[in-house]
């Protein structure tokens, strides 16, 4: 036998191995899908309560990869048991539960975590920023009174953190005051009072502030 | 159940009657309040009737009194009205005296109820101008002043208001003093026929709430010519207002209306130097005239002519005017005793429309710091004759910080100083050039050196000699110096000056409109 016959032998003999490997994985792949089918099927039969346990956990893992998700959590152990209608209910129950728990568990850790980072954000009170926040919370509250939208909008708010509904409440609020309203109107000098009296306050009990204390100073 | 009484049909339309009455007496006490229509009411009701001219009532010891002796009736604040409240307003009255010889009747509205404030001897001490033994049961109030905690929130002795004499009213705001005077109404101020001076005759103040921080008055005004209704807002503050809301009804035609009069003292200052030597380098509560129309701020120093002066102003809808006291350094007036940088400048923010007509300036020659002798008003265009009514709405602001009204874009003459017109020779020698000269000083925000300026300047009864300006890097503004010959010295001679942008002819600047008095 010359050389390239026996090389072209065994270069054929590799391919017909491949071949017959990639056949009996496919033919493996089949039989779990029939076997599950199956599986399903017999347990479902005249079984609400198995119908209703896939149909929750089909909303948190997806119709896409349920079946994989399934089976790669060993759904199949069930197909030997005596009571295979039981054994697929307990296993949908508890894959259930733990996804649930899982997923409260993350959202948990994610929402310390955004805590956290706006903690890290905030200052300390000392004199001198108590000071300066009375001082620009007055300014604040004084460009609301006169709707001074530009800087509301692009000073104070990004300023003092404040968010819409924020925003809403303490513009709600003030819009009611109609009393220091009509002292506006009949005397624009008396805002230099109202803010004197402001500042007054806020350096007496600043956490009582109207304006965000709380998301500012640790 | 009624059938069980006899009920014949008169006794069931008068039961009927007899409820429907008491129960729209029920409707219509429960919602009346006294308010400006009550006075607008009484007021035009008064017009109708001829008018009564009020009769003395004080004692000639009383009448007698100089004015240093008057001020000297002490009113005890222990007695103070609303002093047993927790009121930041508390009322005093001034007691009759001097030329202040005619009552006036002072009410006080408490939940819609009108309780007349009845005159009482014993507010007053009158030990100190020896009449304490005196009969005063029988007289009135002659005025009456408003206290409220302005400079100190404990201190709640503060005078922020007065009204004394015929419809004068002063106030202030804090750290203030007195300085000029307001009036209800002006008519035929410096005509030859005399000028008629209306009188509020009675006040109606509502009582204020603990925590209220403005004072509503309501008066009832009245002169041989005219009735009035006016509502009074007084807002006390740093600037201190008072909106004035007025319905005047004409008994007969009036030859000069004044509107939102203003009245006030310039005895002499740079622009118009005291003729004998004084260590005070001013005396006046106002220097200035100022006006602002649509597109034009004026501004006009005031003087202490020779012969009575008359300016007018004709505009079409104003938006504002006022004496202003444009110095406000101490160093400015040097004076220990009367302070005149505290007096306020008081602008009339003109609130509704008041058509065509102008603003005159009254100046009134005066040898001492005593007499008011400046006056301005707006005079409307319209003639108003017996039966017509005219409805006015201002607001006065009382305030040391008048430069904050104007707009950037507008610099102010700041100081306006008065000199004989000189040139500089070739020795360096300035030589007086027989003219006359104003020193202007411009500031604003809107000027620098880095922008040159022109002037535009023009002038009556004269000739402009020279119109120069100079940086003044210490204003960091502009100086212009004017010099001017006059024509015929027994008339004034009007002098106007703008500063414009050099390049771009841009307006940046007041107009001064400078009145060099008849000699």
């Amino acid at each position: 036998m010359k050389i390239s016959n026996i090389l072209t032998y065994a270069i054929v003999s590799i391919l017909a191995a491949g071949c017959v490997k990639n056949n009996t994985s496919s033919t493996n792949g089949k039989i779990e899908v029939d076997q599950l089918t199956i599986l399903k099927q017999r347990s479902e039969q005249n079984n609400p309560f198995v119908v209703n346990a896939k149909k929750q956990l089909l909303q948190l893992v997806g119709d896409n990869h349920f079946d994989s998700y399934i089976t790669k959590h060993g759904i199949l152990n069930c197909k030997d048991d005596s009571n295979q209608s039981s054994c697929v209910l307990n296993f949908y129950l508890n894959q259930y539960y733990k996804l649930k728990y899982d997923i409260q568990l993350k959202k948990v850790i994610e929402e310390n975590q955004a805590e956290h980072k706006i903690e890290l954000t905030k200052i300390n009170p000392t004199e001198g920023n108590v000071k300066n926040y009375c001082q620009w919370s007055a300014d604040f509250v004084e460009a609301v009174y006169t709707n001074d939208i530009d800087n509301i909008n692009i000073r104070y708010q990004p300023l003092f953190k404040m968010s819409v509904q924020d925003m809403a409440t303490l513009k709600a609020k003030i819009l009611k005051d109609n009393y220091s309203h009509f002292l506006i109107d009949e005397n624009p000098s008396i805002l230099q009072e109202m803010r004197a009296d402001f500042m007054e306050k806020c350096l007496s009990s600043p956490k009582d502030n109207i304006i965000n204390y709380i998301n500012i100073f640790r | 159940m009624s059938n069980l009484f006899p009920i014949s049909r008169f006794s069931k339309t008068l039961t009927y009657k007899i409820a429907c009455i008491a129960s729209l007496s029920c409707l219509s006490f429960s919602s009346w309040a006294f308010t400006f229509n009550d006075v607008v009411t009484k007021a035009e009701k008064l017009s109708k009737k001829a008018y009564v001219q009020p009769s003395k009532n004080i004692p000639s010891e009383l009448s007698s009194l100089q004015f240093a002796d008057y001020q000297k009736i002490y009113f005890k604040h222990d007695k103070a009205y609303w002093n047993d409240r927790k009121s930041r307003f508390k009322l005093e009255f001034y007691h009759e005296g001097m030329y202040f010889d005619v009552p006036v009747k002072i009410n006080e509205i408490v939940n819609n109820q009108v309780n007349e404030i009845k005159f009482d001897p014993d507010y007053f001490d009158l030990s100190s101008v020896h009449l304490e033994n005196l009969d005063t049961k029988k007289l009135g109030f002659a005025g009456f002043k408003v206290h409220y905690p302005i400079n100190n929130p404990t201190k709640t002795d503060d005078e922020i208001f007065t009204a004394l004499g015929g419809s004068y009213f002063r106030a202030v705001g804090k750290d203030q003093r007195y300085g000029l005077s307001a009036r209800g109404l002006a008519i035929d101020t410096g005509e030859m026929s005399g000028e008629e001076f209306p009188r509020f005759k009675e006040y109606w103040i509502e009582r204020p709430e603990p925590n209220q921080k403005h004072l509503v008055i309501y008066a009832l005004l009245d002169s041989q010519s005219v009735t009035g209704a006016y509502k009074i807002t007084l807002v006390p503050s740093i600037d201190t207002t008072v909106t004035v809301e007025a319905k005047v009804f004409f008994r007969n035609s009036v030859k000069k209306l004044g509107i939102a009069p203003l009245t006030s003292m310039f005895l002499y200052g740079p622009n118009q130097p005291s003729p004998l030597l004084n260590y005070r380098p001013a005396m006046h509560d106002s220097n200035g005239l100022s006006i602002v129309t649509k597109n034009e701020w004026i501004w006009r120093p005031l003087n202490n002519p020779k012969r009575l002066s008359f300016s007018s102003y004709s505009l079409e809808n104003p938006k504002a005017f006022g004496l202003i006291q444009r110095d406000k350094g101490f160093d400015d007036y040097q004076d220990l005793d009367d302070h005149y940088e505290l007096r306020p400048s008081v602008w009339v923010e003109i609130l509704n429309d008041w058509q065509k007509g102008r603003v005159e300036l009254v100046e009134i020659p005066t040898a001492d710091e005593t007499n008011d002798n400046i006056v301005t008003f707006w005079v409307p265009e319209k003639q108003y004759k017996a039966g017509d009514v005219l409805d006015v709405k201002y607001r006065l602001h009382y305030s040391l910080n008048e430069q904050q009204r104007y707009p950037k874009n507008e610099a102010r003459a700041e100081t306006t100083r008065l000199s004989l017109g000189d040139i500089k020779q070739a020795n360096l020698i300035r030589k007086l050039d027989g003219s006359n000269a104003y020193v202007i000083d411009f500031v604003g925000p809107n000027l620098s050196e880095q922008k040159p300026v022109k002037i535009i300047s023009s002038i009556n009864n004269g000739s402009i000699v020279s119109c120069d300006s100079q940086y003044n890097s210490v204003t960091k503004g502009w100086r212009v110096i004017v010099r001017f010959n006059v024509e015929d010295n027994k008339k004034p001679t009007d002098i106007r000056l703008q500063l414009a942008s050099a390049t771009t002819g841009e307006i940046l600047s007041e107009t001064w409109s400078g009145q060099f008095p008849a000699q």
